[in-house]
């Protein structure tokens, strides 16, 4: 268990003090705190243009940083030999394979869960058609800024990451600069600047949404550390993608062809996640609650399709000639 | 303490390693030798529980590692070749890293990487970061990992390629002294680096056994021929004598 614990703590520290996932996070972000902007081009669907754009750019990145993370951590070990040396210790292919996807995953959550922040405090920007929260702005380019300027601090007096130092320093600071701001404007202490009543989002509407994002950005982590254990990055982001885009349109083709809820229908789109099931921005957009049984069931077709891509990473890995570079 | 017993591997339908079997005793240091591309790597691949065999069976400590992986493996350091390493991490994380995977923790693990650095003379790298040092200090890093954890065989892949005279010294020094409690194989084409440390040769070109016998034996058969060992070594692997 200890040595499932450190392969994985390991696995997430390579994730994290790689220069580009640094850099697609702040990409990522500052995508997101520029999206309330546009909304002073739409008619009152502010929030539905933030959360929309700002959900999307979380997925997206999301896929690439997964693909990045199996990238760095099994593709690399396995054609530069480091995978030799942690095998030849008493470590079982089984618990390799996991502890690496678990590594994966927490990198990817915590990927996810700064981004859903920087969502969360991109909507309260955009208090209304006409007016952004300059103020608040002001505290989510400030973050960035600040957290990049702790990493660098970091890495020049103790030689410390960069890269993971400054990913902390963002996951501290912007759920802490939303959740204060969400109190702030739930309680109208920031009433010098009234919000519009229609387009405030209550957080329990609002979190269980973005949740649903954590299990599509799983998914796809745990599929293209499958494939990192056969193919390198290239081939792996392009059948990445590829599944990305099949699963957003394949139940819709597969009920056209075969009818909706029939078994041909139901075993095509089994295959291939549905992406449109975790996408929640209508429901936000309408204020619906998202029901808990629906919540439930996400997550059971998440941890079942996590399940079975790790078998099949497993049978894969199984029979993985390692260290491709040093035969 | 090694026991190798007709191991065999194929890659598609070539075969890189051919009805292979070894037996390495405690005090014993086995130069395993070969051209390149003779299956060297791929049979210490398969010996130190890093890649199945298609056919065979190899004992460590009389554990057989296809069965008890877990337990066999904690008996073997081995050294891969080219130091592959963490290179983000620091020397003295990466062997608390390496040591806890076998299982070490507090202030045994403090005691055993502190007596690592002392012994492979990694002091001065202790707190730098593996890809800022040289290709020599990584060998040695690589090196400590292997031995930390006072392993009953130590499986060697190239230990010297790459170092300077001075390095080759130390580390072939190192391999003189882990030798009394420990069953050494070291794969090399170097037959100096044979002279030098190892006590016993196993001579393997396209997967095949060509030789398997004392240093003195392999001297004898080299002298009997009128040759030195580079003669013998080019003889017996269909390469052309300098």
């Amino acid at each position: 268990m200890f040595t499932f614990f450190r392969l994985s703590m390991n696995a997430c520290r390579e994730c994290l003090r790689e220069p580009v996932f640094y850099l697609m996070l702040v990409t990522a972000l500052i995508m997101i705190g520029l999206f309330p902007f546009f909304s002073l081009f739409v008619f009152r669907q502010q929030i539905r243009l933030v959360c929309d754009s700002s959900m999307a750019t979380t997925m997206l990145f999301g896929l690439f940083a997964a693909v990045l993370c199996s990238a760095r951590t099994i593709t690399r070990d396995l054609r530069n030999g480091t995978v030799l040396l942690l095998m030849s210790k008493p470590v079982s292919r089984f618990s390799f394979v996991i502890s690496k996807i678990s590594g994966i995953l927490v990198s990817l959550t915590l990927f996810v869960f700064i981004c859903n922040s920087a969502t969360w405090l991109s909507i309260l920007i955009a208090k209304d058609q006409f007016r952004l929260s300059t103020p608040l702005l002001c505290f989510y380019f400030g973050a960035i800024c600040v957290a990049s300027l702790y990493g660098g601090i970091r890495n020049f007096i103790s030689q410390r990451s960069f890269s993971s130092n400054a990913v902390i320093a963002m996951a501290i600071l912007f759920p802490i600069i939303a959740a204060i701001s969400q109190i702030v404007r739930s309680r109208g202490l920031d009433d010098y600047l009234k919000s519009d009543p229609e387009t405030f989002m209550a957080a329990s509407v609002l979190l269980p949404a973005l949740c649903m994002l954590f299990f599509a950005v799983w998914i796809m982590g745990v599929i293209s550390a499958t494939l990192a254990t056969k193919l390198e990055i290239v081939g792996n982001l392009m059948i990445c993608m590829l599944l990305f885009l099949v699963g957003m349109v394949l139940h819709y083709f597969a009920a056209k062809t075969f009818g909706a809820g029939t078994v041909s229908a139901l075993f095509c789109t089994s295959l291939v996640p549905n992406w449109q099931l975790f996408w929640m921005a209508d429901v936000l957009s309408n204020r619906v609650r998202i029901p808990a049984s629906y919540f439930v069931m996400i997550l059971l077709s998440t941890v079942l399709y996590c399940a079975v891509w790790i078998g099949w990473a497993f049978f894969l890995f199984r029979d993985n000639e390692l260290a491709r570079d040093t035969r | 303490m090694i026991d190798v017993e007709h191991l065999s591997k194929r890659y598609g339908t070539r075969l890189v390693v051919d009805d292979l079997s070894l037996r390495v005793d405690v005090g014993d240091v086995l130069g395993f030798i070969g051209p390149n591309g003779a299956g060297k790597t791929t049979a210490m691949k398969m010996i130190s529980g890093v890649m199945p065999p298609y056919a065979g069976k190899v004992r460590i400590g009389g554990i057989d590692i296809a069965a008890e992986p877990r337990r066999a493996k904690s008996l073997i350091g081995f050294l891969p070749e080219n130091a592959p390493l963490h290179m983000t991490m620091t020397v003295r994380a990466f062997l608390t890293y390496t040591g806890r995977l076998h299982g070490f923790y507090g202030s045994e693990l403090r005691r055993r990487v502190d007596r690592t650095i002392e012994r492979c003379a990694l002091g001065e790298a202790a707190g730098q970061e593996i890809e800022a040092l040289s290709k020599g200090y990584k060998r040695r890093v690589c090196l400590a990992q292997s031995i930390l954890h006072d392993p009953a065989v130590l499986i060697m892949d190239e230990p010297t390629d790459g170092l300077d005279p001075n390095q080759k010294r130390q580390i072939r020094d190192l391999i003189l002294e882990l030798r009394a409690g420990t069953a050494v194989i070291i794969s090399t084409h170097i037959l100096e680096e044979v002279q030098a440390v190892c006590s016993r040769v196993f001579l393997l070109c396209r997967g095949k056994t060509m030789f398997d016998g004392t240093k003195d034996e392999f001297r004898a058969k080299a002298d009997a021929l009128g040759t030195d060992l580079a003669g013998l070594f080019a003889d017996m692997t269909g390469g052309e004598r300098s």
